[in-house]
């Protein structure tokens, strides 16, 4: 490949643009036309007008202004009819001229303008598009923000959905079925409606999370935890100890119960999150009950959220 | 030139001029406003708009191998051009400026749709109320729900955030967000849906009229001395009318004003006005009923609705 010297093999006949004097009321380019092409205003004014009526003026050309690039570059539709307004002077790069205007650039001067233009047509196309990639996981956190055992009719649900990420009804459909499969939700039909219960809402939460590790390509840490540490999960879930302890009191108990478990452990034990201070100047740690409880549930339903049931 | 792995070509928001073109092997760069991250391999392009339009670097691009790159400096660019026609700058101009819009109007979509969801993560947080200082959520939370939902970039939500904050409905105060009342979350979330799924004006939104009688009702109830039971105020007619000359700006008080409230349910009076019948003069009802916070909440959705829209684009 070389992107910096192509004339010596693409030196072809350059068709030159042609330059018209078109008289006030001439239409320039009527988008019934099968013919495209840029067209540059050297003297004069054109103007583009709808082509329904009222016929409304879009905009106005003034000299130096060109349209049709995207027309001819990318095929997309120039829905106006172009007319001057007064006598002008026009230049019109048909799509031969053109080609033949790209095959003698070099080449990154060629890629530039194919990636100005690709790059446009991305971005204009990712906004009308949902920003949601892993439709799932939209679908889980979504459903793990309404009550829980609460019977929603469906169809409401799937719009509201909708109407937050624009995801189509198909694409739901289908999540709604793998969540079904996990046993996140239950559905059922009353008078010919479907109704849909969230049967825990946090458990669509550690689901959400568990997609958003393997998005991470990261293993989700509940299902990262050593046999010791499982083991102290167990423990501090059953402690009714909720008295403040600091950390070396921590280290103590927990190495008299387990008595592999030391400092390093502790230390584990802390960016879990399974102890937390009442306030960041504070020495003393307490039970994170509502930590352990997430770790516990998301190990008793782990064939749920993997989906091996 | 070439880069050995691990080599950085250009750091996000450098201000270079020159453009690349990979010949051989991968870079990568990394966007930290977004969190993008693209491949660029044989072929690929960096850094046109850094030519063209002079505009600082959007990421950090990194050799993942070893590369050979084809450098364009702004001399090089300039040298070829003036080689083409005349015309044929002005339709890299045109197309340099059609990206820079599509750059703008892609951000501007993003924030835009990413408004009903960070909204209805707010308004279904916001049942964990602490005190009476409003709710608190964590921003990392916020962010993370958002993010999940719609996989909106978190400097998107953040900006939303600071319009909300603008709009008085919350405070951003470092870690935490404060909701200052869930209840217009609440009606602004329904009002948006409402608006998208119908395309016309959400019930909630009041007409001139209807806004005037309620800035006289909510005067009316503040200025009198009557508790309210359980929300709920009573205000005699008279003394509405009164006050009502001076907050309605010259409009006249009337039955007919105050139907539209009634028929929403928002006001009430206690003889009965039933469909059909003729309409008694305001001085026959002798009061005038309605939940004050609903009327508050209400009126507070109809100031934020107009202008949330402005802020917005």
């Amino acid at each position: 490949m070389n992107m910096g010297n192509s004339k010596q093999t693409s030196r072809q006949q350059l068709i030159p643009p042609t330059h018209q004097s078109v008289k006030a009321g001439f239409v320039v380019y009527s988008p019934k036309s099968e013919d495209r092409s840029i067209v540059i205003l050297e003297e004069g004014e054109l103007v583009a007008r709808e082509t329904t009526p009222p016929y409304s003026t879009v905009f106005t050309m003034r000299p130096g202004d060109l349209v049709g690039v995207a027309a001819l570059l990318e095929r997309e539709p120039f829905k106006y009819e172009l007319s001057a307004s007064q006598d002008s002077k026009i230049t019109l790069v048909t799509e031969e001229c053109m080609e033949s205007e790209l095959k003698r650039l070099p080449l990154w001067l060629l890629a530039l303008i194919r990636n100005l233009s690709a790059k446009t047509h991305q971005l204009k196309k990712a906004t009308v598009q949902t920003r949601v990639q892993n439709t799932l996981k939209s679908l889980a956190e979504y459903l793990s923000h309404k009550p829980q055992d609460t019977e929603f009719n469906l169809a409401e649900l799937i719009r509201e959905f909708s109407f937050l990420t624009k995801i189509s009804t198909a694409t739901t459909q289908e999540d709604l079925k793998s969540l079904l499969r996990r046993h996140l939700i239950k559905l059922s039909q009353k008078n010919g409606r479907i109704f849909c219960k969230i049967i825990d809402p946090e458990l669509l939460k550690i689901f959400t999370d568990y997609l958003q590790a393997q998005e991470c390509e990261s293993e989700f840490i509940p299902y990262k935890l050593t046999y010791i540490q499982k083991k102290i999960l167990v423990f501090l879930s059953a402690s009714e100890d909720l008295t403040a302890k600091t950390g070396p009191e921590w280290i103590s108990l927990i190495h008299k119960k387990f008595s592999i478990a030391d400092v390093s452990q502790w230390i584990n034990l802390l960016k879990l999150e399974w102890f937390q201070k009442n306030d960041s100047d504070s020495d003393q740690f307490f039970i994170n009950k509502e930590k352990i409880q997430y770790f516990l549930k998301a190990l008793r339903y782990e064939t749920n959220i993997r989906g091996v049931l | 030139m070439t880069l050995d792995e691990g080599q950085v070509l250009f750091y996000e928001g450098d201000l270079g001029q020159n453009l690349y073109v990979v010949r051989n092997g991968e870079l990568q760069g990394t966007n930290t406003r977004n969190g993008e991250v693209n491949t660029y391999g044989p072929g690929a392009l960096l850094g046109e708009l850094s030519l063209i339009k002079n505009e600082p670097s959007p990421e950090t691009v990194t050799a993942t191998e070893e590369c050979e790159l084809l450098e364009i400096t702004p001399e090089v660019f300039n040298k070829t051009l003036e080689k083409e026609p005349v015309w044929f700058k002005s339709i890299i101009q045109f197309l340099t400026g059609r990206l820079s819009i599509a750059q703008v109007n892609k951000h501007k979509s993003d924030k835009i749709k990413a408004l009903p969801s960070l909204l209805y993560i707010l308004d279904t947080c916001s049942s964990r109320p602490k005190g009476d200082l409003g709710v608190e959520i964590s921003l990392t939370d916020i962010v993370d729900c958002v993010h999940n939902l719609f996989n909106s970039a978190g400097y998107d939500i953040e900006e939303l955030l600071h319009i909300l904050e603008e709009l008085d409905i919350l405070n951003v105060q470092g870690a935490t967000v404060l909701i200052k009342n869930a209840n217009v979350i609440h009606l602004l979330y329904e009002s948006i849906r409402y608006r998208a799924q119908f395309k016309k004006t959400p019930p909630q939104i009041l007409s001139m009229t209807e806004q005037m009688v309620l800035n006289a009702v909510i005067k009316a109830v503040q200025q009198s001395n009557a508790p309210l039971k359980n929300g709920t105020f009573t205000i005699e007619t008279a003394f509405l009318l009164n006050i009502s000359k001076r907050a309605m700006f010259g409009a006249t008080l009337t039955t007919r004003t105050l139907l539209p409230l009634l028929e929403h349910k928002l006001l009430s009076t206690p003889i009965p006005l039933n469909k059909g019948d003729a309409l008694p003069e305001i001085e026959a009802i002798p009061s005038f009923s309605g939940d004050f916070d609903t009327i508050l909440d209400l009126m507070e959705l109809n100031r934020i609705y107009p202008l949330l829209d402005k802020k917005l684009v």
